[in-house]
């Protein structure tokens, strides 16, 4: 008795499945009948073809479209298709992982520059910038993709450095971030940058220092406005205990973090808690009115840092309180 | 704009010292035009060069993981890069390289080459020695690199500046490449992309 429910709830998501595979089937046999008959195997394929669903023969199209190169990349290694393909592993995330609730996405421009600031955390592989992304792309009215700044650290890891590249990262330098500001791109960075993803979990949500407030001078310099982003649930995800100094020497990386999970149980170790997350957008600072002078003006961009710093913050523990506990 | 990296290799100190060179003669002869073509690797079908060779392998090898974004000048742009800086001369370094970048893979798939994927450490050994064999040659200096990490640089000085306008982008010159040269191929008739058009029933 109790079988039959579940066989019940089952069946849609078979259902849905199922003339994939009955085409499949239907295509192996009539190519099979076709040889029997005495044609040629290409011939065959392509007679078995005629009769497959529209679909399907799209889908072919594009892989087969893909292995020849019809395809486009931009000059920073970004590839729109690719980055299509991976999307639904990050909607899995930010859906039902980390139940994601973003708010106030419209401060995001829809079209031009911008300059988003949020806060970083994550040890062992920041999963911030693809939940903004996310963000971005499932509430915003006109979603459009965005690029991120990575540490240099990461083009050195294999598999790692094409992911990154291929859905929109890209080396962090000022002179990278002016060219694509100057390319009316959305563009996050995160000032806190390896001190930020690196502190111990004791220390959560308190933000580092901002480095010596580059950003806010790419952002005077291209005209950007800059958006600030706190992201409440990314230092859960992997609490850093400790810090393996000797083994991120050896490897040149910024740090090796130890958490709870790995290295003890390995790849295992690498599937984040599903904490739950908050990410708020805030009000954009326009700092068109301040013109091409005020580049030099160490005093003034550092005010405007602190002042984009302590927005983070105070948004940090709003959304601490808002979302309560950490896990449910 | 400062240097962030150190220099690590051989070739990397040896460049740096030449543009220092070049910069402190620059200096001291204010009354001269100093001018520096910086080039990114060229590629034509008819070139000696150790990446042409390389591109052009029965069966090219790369590193696992690896997929790095390149830039490869066009040898009518190469020829007409000089051409355009010797007539209108600037000062200080120039890159000379086409706009947009195009990654190894995209590369391959299409002067539809079969590609090897090799860990990293093997890379240079295996290339070295196939070079031998296939008459490739190893890579001078940093090309292992250049084929791990990739590199793209800012054109935008060639174009305002020299007004030289490439004839190709980098996806152009690749594919004017793939058109022309011939090369050798063990897998002359096959590649994936044929066999699943076979299967959709597009006819190119």
């Amino acid at each position: 008795m109790s079988a039959q429910p579940r066989a019940a709830e089952a069946g849609p998501a078979e259902g849905a499945d199922a003339p994939s595979v009955a085409a499949i089937a239907d295509f192996l046999r009539r190519m099979r009948n076709g040889i029997e008959d005495g044609l040629d195997p290409t011939t065959a394929a392509r007679r078995a073809t005629d009769e497959l669903p529209r679909a399907l023969r799209d889908a072919v199209d594009r892989i087969s479209r893909r292995l020849r190169g019809e395809y486009h990349e931009d000059e920073w290694g970004f590839d729109e298709e690719f980055a299509e393909a991976v999307y639904p592993f990050f909607e899995f995330l930010y859906e039902v992982w980390w139940r994601v609730e973003a708010e106030e996405v419209r401060n995001v421009p829809s079209h031009g520059r911008a300059l988003l600031v949020a806060n970083h955390a994550g040890a062992l592989f920041p999963f911030d910038a693809s939940m903004i992304l996310g963000a971005i792309m499932k509430e915003h009215p006109l979603p459009r993709w965005a690029r991120f700044m990575v540490l240099d650290w990461a083009f050195v890891l294999p598999f790692v450095s094409v992911f990154v590249r291929r859905v929109g990262g890209v080396s962090a330098n000022p002179h990278n971030a002016i060219r694509l500001l100057e390319q009316d791109e959305l563009v996050m960075a995160f000032p806190e940058g390896a001190k930020g993803t690196g502190k111990p979990f004791s220390e959560r949500y308190r933000l580092q220092r901002f480095g010596r407030g580059g950003f806010v001078e790419i952002a005077v310099r291209t005209g950007a406005p800059i958006v600030p982003v706190a992201v409440v649930g990314s230092e859960e995800i992997y609490p850093k205990l400790g810090d393996a100094t000797q083994i991120a020497r050896a490897i040149g990386a910024p740090f090796v973090p130890i958490t709870p999970t790995f290295p003890w149980l390995g790849a295992l170790g690498l599937i984040p808690l599903p904490s739950k997350w908050r990410i708020e957008f805030c009000e954009p600072i326009d700092l068109s009115g301040y013109g091409p002078d005020a580049v030099g003006d160490r005093r003034l961009l550092f005010e405007i840092s602190e002042q984009v710093r302590e927005t983070i913050q105070r948004k940090l523990y709003e959304n601490l309180i808002k979302r309560g506990s950490a896990f449910l | 704009m400062a240097r962030r990296l150190p220099l690590r290799t051989r070739f990397q100190r040896d460049v740096s010292e030449l543009e220092g060179y070049f910069d402190n003669f620059s200096r001291r002869h204010p009354h001269l035009t100093c001018c520096m073509l910086r080039y990114q690797p060229e590629i034509g079908p008819g070139l000696e060069m150790p990446l042409v060779r390389y591109l052009s392998l029965p069966l090219v090898p790369v590193q696992l993981g690896f997929d790095p974004r390149l830039q490869l000048v066009h040898a009518d742009d190469a020829t007409g890069a000089l051409e355009a800086a010797t007539r209108n001369p600037v000062r200080g370094p120039v890159n000379v390289a086409p706009s947009g970048a195009i990654s190894l893979s995209h590369i391959l798939r299409l002067a539809r080459r079969p590609s090897v994927p090799l860990p990293h450490p093997l890379f240079g050994p295996t290339l070295e020695r196939l070079g031998r064999r296939l008459g490739a040659g190893p890579l001078y200096g940093d090309g292992v690199r250049l084929l791990r990490f990739g590199r793209g640089v800012d054109n935008r000085r060639l174009e305002t500046e020299i007004h030289y306008q490439s004839r190709f982008d980098a996806v152009a010159a690749v594919r004017d490449f793939a058109a022309r040269s011939m090369g050798r191929r063990v897998l002359t008739s096959f590649h994936p992309g044929d066999v699943l058009d076979m299967v959709a029933g597009a006819r190119r």
